[in-house]
Order: structure tokens, then sequence, then C-alpha cells
């Protein structure tokens, strides 16, 4: 399957924070074919590894989240509307929109947030809503909401992945399948090479939520360096300002904090060895990638953070380009061709 | 069954903040001794009680340390200048009662009496009726803990009590231990140390013990006394809260099979979410391979306050549902087993 078709399956799959297992199983069926072993564990962790024929080999270790944003509900109210907590969100988005629950027992029943008609409202239209204004109305009279929504359900955007022009792409949940894309992809591309080092691919849940992932597969798979695959803010007509790249940038490499010098000057020398475009990202503190998780996981790992620009993170839209994602792509596989870090 | 309000009244005198969580510990492992089929006390103090079975590694901590204050240094004047152990509001603290490890009693004044409440432990001190500087320096040292001192009282089935965090989280996995007769799991029953301080009592434990599931069983906020908008439903003797999230998610799949099993023993239960707050579950699924985890909380008015408020009722569900969970066949599922 070529990277978009991949990238619109996986954003068309729900995995928010904490149950990803359908994007766990997806991504398992995806990579099976191009790797020598691959397992989930009880969280959803999967670790998909393809081993070197040099029993000398060093592991290298490549990471995206599968997990999205997510809401969750946190109560009903008396008239049969759904609370919930939306952390990360922006509630002026939320304001009017389509979204899913995803239920124990009754499947995906579609709602919408709250609006209140302008009549009513006419100062606070103007001003900042805030996610306790807001409640998920489901349609069902009040009675039936309870044996339909649980508390602890959650909740997502409704709206599908579109295809926009010049093989860019938008929707929910880019951050990070597109990361989790570059890597299904890198797979493939080295499924049939002779690879100086053992890979593994970690396709890692409950980033967005700092959850332990990273952690619980970088103890697991004890690898000497490890690389985690994100999202990076691209410009974007209401910002163009320090943090954000261009849209075309190619690959991000981040310098600082999580970035080891060792592997971001590899990186930057496989761009270099394939003309792949890329950029330097300076990060004094707190990569905000799984890099920061995985440093410290088992007895420590080196680690490097290679991001793709994409536009309008953590919202229903962002934007990413295939063409780019196909560039940190072929960063990531000639940097396990040259073989990591000589270190 | 033991009665849970006698219980209370014996952890409470026993109960101390972190790095003093001796006595009560050893007073936890006399009470369930009888239960289990060993115990010890890990290097950091948390009192591991294990009861034997096939199957999977199974985990229910329950913290024993208590929040309090710490004596700081004795003034001129005879006051004893003090600060917070865990997680206090300085401004609800002013003529706070409170009790001394060595026993001194004491109350906490505030050192500019003619505002109200209190900006921060800055202004708070505590008078424990000295009559000297001396006289002070020798009831009360520098680095002397003390806890709330209030009673403990029942009506109906309620029990108002400081330190029911987490002190009932220690009673329910003891009237569970009593319940329990055969194991399908391998159990652990942890009554931890220095939660209140960032659950790294529990990180020990969870390094030590590598479990697969963790259930930590703790008090959540009940939200049910008269305020203008609550944002959940929790409230007292609406039965335990089993939590989706907090503070870190837990595993849907653990909370979903706590769900299902609640309703078919007839148990009965809440569900929660909140964005904020945590357990010793987090130190459990972030250490080696990882726990998944769940949370079955007490609903509690008033957590960290002097008089904490719970109701006998959601206890005893919650130990017969830890019970059933240890007794019975519990798949959760392992998404590669589900193919």
């Amino acid at each position: 399957m070529n990277l978009k078709d991949t990238l619109l399956r996986l954003t068309n799959t729900l995995g928010g924070s904490g149950k990803e297992f359908a994007v766990s199983y997806l991504v398992r069926d995806l990579v099976r074919a191009y790797v020598d072993k691959v397992e989930i564990d009880g969280f959803g962790c999967v670790i998909a590894c393809k081993n070197s024929n040099d029993p000398e080999a060093k592991t290298v270790l490549l990471d995206a989240h599968i997990d999205q944003m997510v809401m969750v509900t946190t109560g009903i109210t008396e008239d049969g509307f759904l609370r919930f907590i939306a952390q990360g969100f922006d509630p002026r988005q939320l304001y009017g929109a389509d979204v899913l629950v995803e239920t124990r027992r009754n499947g995906l029943i579609p709602g919408v947030v709250n609006t209140v008609p302008k009549v009513f409202n006419a100062a606070a239209a103007q001003s900042t809503v805030k996610v306790a204004e807001l409640t998920v109305d489901i349609g069902y009279p009040r009675e039936r909401v309870r044996e339909m929504v649980s508390i602890g359900d959650y909740i997502y955007y409704a709206n599908d992945t579109i295809e926009l022009a010049c093989d860019t792409v938008c929707g929910r949940a880019m951050d990070d399948r597109a990361g989790t894309a570059i890597l299904l992809e890198t797979a493939r591309r080295i499924s049939t090479m002779d690879v100086p080092v053992n890979v593994v691919f970690s396709f890692t849940p409950r980033e967005e939520t700092g959850g332990p992932g990273a952690s619980l597969t970088g103890y697991l798979t004890k690898p000497d360096m490890a690389i985690a695959v994100d999202g990076s803010h691209a410009k974007c007509y209401a910002y163009s300002g320090e943090g954000s790249f261009d849209f075309d940038a190619g690959a991000i490499i981040g310098f600082g904090d999580h970035s080891y010098p060792a592997i971001a000057e590899a990186l930057i020398a496989a761009a270099k060895a394939k003309n792949i475009p890329y950029v330097t990202n300076l990060i004094p503190a707190h990569s905000k990638t799984n890099a920061g998780r995985l440093e410290y996981a088992g007895l420590g790992i080196p680690t490097g953070v290679v991001e793709f620009p994409m536009r309008y993170a953590h919202s229903s839209v962002e934007i990413a380009d295939i063409n780019n994602l196909a560039m940190v792509s072929n960063l990531l596989t000639e940097f396990l061709m040259m073989g990591g870090t000589k270190q | 069954m033991q009665d849970i309000l006698a219980l209370q009244k014996m952890l409470l005198e026993a109960a101390m903040p972190f790095s003093i969580e001796k006595q009560s510990g050893e007073l936890l492992a006399k009470l369930i001794r009888p239960y289990v089929d060993e115990i010890y006390t890990d290097n950091i103090g948390n009192v591991i009680c294990h009861k034997k079975g096939p199957g999977m590694k199974l985990v229910f901590p329950a913290h024993r340390d208590v929040i309090g204050f710490m004596a700081r240094n004795v003034t001129p004047s005879g006051a004893v200048k003090i600060t917070s152990v865990g997680g206090h509001d300085a401004s609800e603290l002013v003529n706070t009662p409170i009790r001394f490890e060595n026993g001194a009693r004491g109350v906490i004044r505030k050192s500019c009496p003619e505002s109200r409440g209190a900006s921060g432990f800055g202004e708070l001190y505590a008078d424990i009726g000295a009559v000297s500087t001396s006289e002070a320096e020798k009831l009360v040292q520098p680095g002397d803990m003390a806890v709330f001192d209030f009673p403990c009282a029942k009506r109906g089935t309620r029990i108002m009590t400081p330190y029911a965090d987490n002190l009932i989280g220690c009673i329910t996995l003891l009237l569970a231990a009593q319940q329990l007769k055969e194991c399908a799991h391998d159990v652990y029953f942890i009554f931890t140390v220095r939660e209140e301080e960032g659950a790294t009592g529990a990180l020990v434990a969870a390094w030590n013990l590598d479990p697969d599931i963790c259930i930590a069983v703790d008090v959540s906020d009940a939200l049910d006394e008269p305020r203008s908008e609550q944002p959940r439903n929790i409230r007292l003797g609406g039965g335990p809260s089993i939590t989706a999230r907090d503070g870190s998610i837990h595993s849907p799949a653990v909370w979903e099979k706590l769900l299902d099993l609640a309703e078919e023993i007839g148990i009965v239960h809440q569900s929660e979410s909140m964005p904020y707050g945590g357990t010793d579950a987090s130190s459990f699924q972030e250490n080696r391979k990882g726990a998944v985890t769940a949370v079955i909380s007490i609903p509690t008015r008033g957590i960290h306050s002097p008089v904490e408020i719970y109701d006998t009722a959601d206890v005893e569900g919650a130990a017969a549902l830890i019970a059933a969970i240890s007794a019975r066949e519990f798949p959760v599922v392992m998404p590669d087993r589900r193919k």
C-alpha cells in the first residue's frame, strides 16, 4: 500500500490515548510482511523487529505514537447531555462540532457539541468559549442516555480525512499517524535491503497524555539508540514565527534536549549523502516527543528527534504533505543503512 | 466482617506521614496476617501481603501514609513553625488541632490574625501551649511530624474522620482479604508508603514485583455537596467508583472488565473520569514492562481536609469487588490473544 493510502487508513481508524487497540491491530497487519517479528503488549504497543544478518549489529529503535488526542465523558447532566474533558483541545473549534462517542456497549454514537443561539448570548458570542460551557448532545431522550453512554467513554471529532490538492491530506490525528505511516514506509523500504543494524519499530500508545508507552517499549527492547518521529508546526497564515517551519521543509532534525549530538549529526550526514532536504530544530528543553521518555527507559537510551511539518496541530484539520513524509522516510532509511551512529 | 469504624479508629492512631509509616505498617500486617500466605516489608517500607495463586500477577496497592505537617523550628516566643507534608490548602488550616508524633498536641494559628485565612505556610505556626521556649523545644524537635488531631465519628452508614485518604483504602484491602478463599491469580495486597510524596513507595514495589495488572485502591472526590454546577456525578453511597482516567489514563480493557464484573455480580458501582489526580497505579504502569492498571475509589467528601466523609456501603462494595476479581478468572484482554 502506498504512503497516502496507508495514512488515510490510519487516520480514519479511531485510537484515543489509552484505547488504541484498533490502530494497534491495523499497524500490526500492515507491518507484518516487512519484519521478522511483531508483537502487541497489554497496552497496545506494537513492537516490530527486523534483524540484521550481522550478529554484532547494534539495535536502532524508531518510535512513532499511534494514539490521538481524545475527549472523555465525565458526567451526564440531568437533561441527558454529556459533560466531558478536552485536554489539549481548542474549545473554539469544539463549539458546534460533529463528534462521535465511542461507547462500551453500543458502538459509535454520533453527536454534536452544543452552541448557544447568538440571539440569547450576543455578548458571550464574542468572547472565548470554555469547555465547561460545552456538552455533547447525542439526541437520545434523557432517560436513555445513561444506558447508551458510560462515564469514561471517549469522544472524537467525527470528520474523516480528506485529500486536498498536491498530495496533501487533512484530518484528525495526522499527529502522529503520519509518523506511523513514515515508519511503515521505512519498514517497507528496508524489508528487501541488507541493513547493518537491527531495527525495532515501536508504535507507541499514550504519548498525548504523557503516558508510559515509550518507557515500556524502550525497557523491553533495550536498543542502542532511539529516534522519535513526530509532527512539528508548519508555518500557516496566522503564524509563521519562532517554532514553525516551512511546509515543504523536508525532515526537521532536533538539536538540544533529547537529541544526542552524535545521533543528530549522523542524521544530518544521512540527509546530505542523499540530498534530502532538512532543517534543524533547536530544542533548548523538552522536545515534547517520546524521546523524552525513551531517554531514561531501562538503563537509558541515547535518543534523537525527527519531525515532519504539519499545519494546525491538535485540531481536526491537521494537514500533512505526503511528499514531505516520504522525504522523512528517505532520511530514516539512509540513517539505518549507514548503521546509525558509529559510537 | 470487622467493623469499619473500629478499624478506622485503630488506624487513625497509628497513621503518620511519609518516613514514619512503621507503626501503621505493623498494625496492618497484624490485621491481615490470618488471611494471606506471606508478609514482608520491602526496603522502602511497603508492607507486601502475598496470597498465592495461579494465573496473572495481580497487585492491589493502597497507600498508608497520610498528609501532615513537619516542625521547622521553635521561635523565641515558643511558637513552632511548621511546613506542609503533602497537599494542604494553607488558607483552610487556621485553628486546626494537630498532634505530633510523640503525642504533643497543638493547634495551628496564624501570625497576623487581623486578616482571614493564610496565604501560605510562612504565616502559620503551631501553638503547643508551652510556657517557655525551652519547654517547647523539649516537646517538639525540628523535623518532627504532626497530623490532624480530630476524632472519628459514625452516623448511619457515614463515617467522618481525618485521613479517610487513604486509611479507607487499607481497610478495603483488609476486608477483601478476609473474604478471599481461593485465588485465581497470584495476588498481592500492598500497603504502600510515600504516596502523598509522589507515589515513590509504589515505584519501588513496581520495580520489585513487575506485575501484570495493578488495581490501586484510593479515595476520589464525591461531588454531591450543594454547589451550583457539578462537573461529575460521583456521590457517597453510590458504590465504589471505577476510574477510567485521572491524571494518568488507566487501561480501558481493565476498566470495562471491572464494570462488567460489577454488573454481573450485582455490586452497585459508579464510573468516573476526571482530568486530575493520581494514585499508586501510575507508578506501576510506568515501570519495567508496565502493568495494565485500574483504580477503584471510595467516594469521599472533603479530601485532604481534617474531616473527610465516606459511606461504609461503598467500602463494602469495593471489598467485595476486589475479592471477586481475585477469586475469578478475569481475562483481561491482552490484544494478541484476540487475533
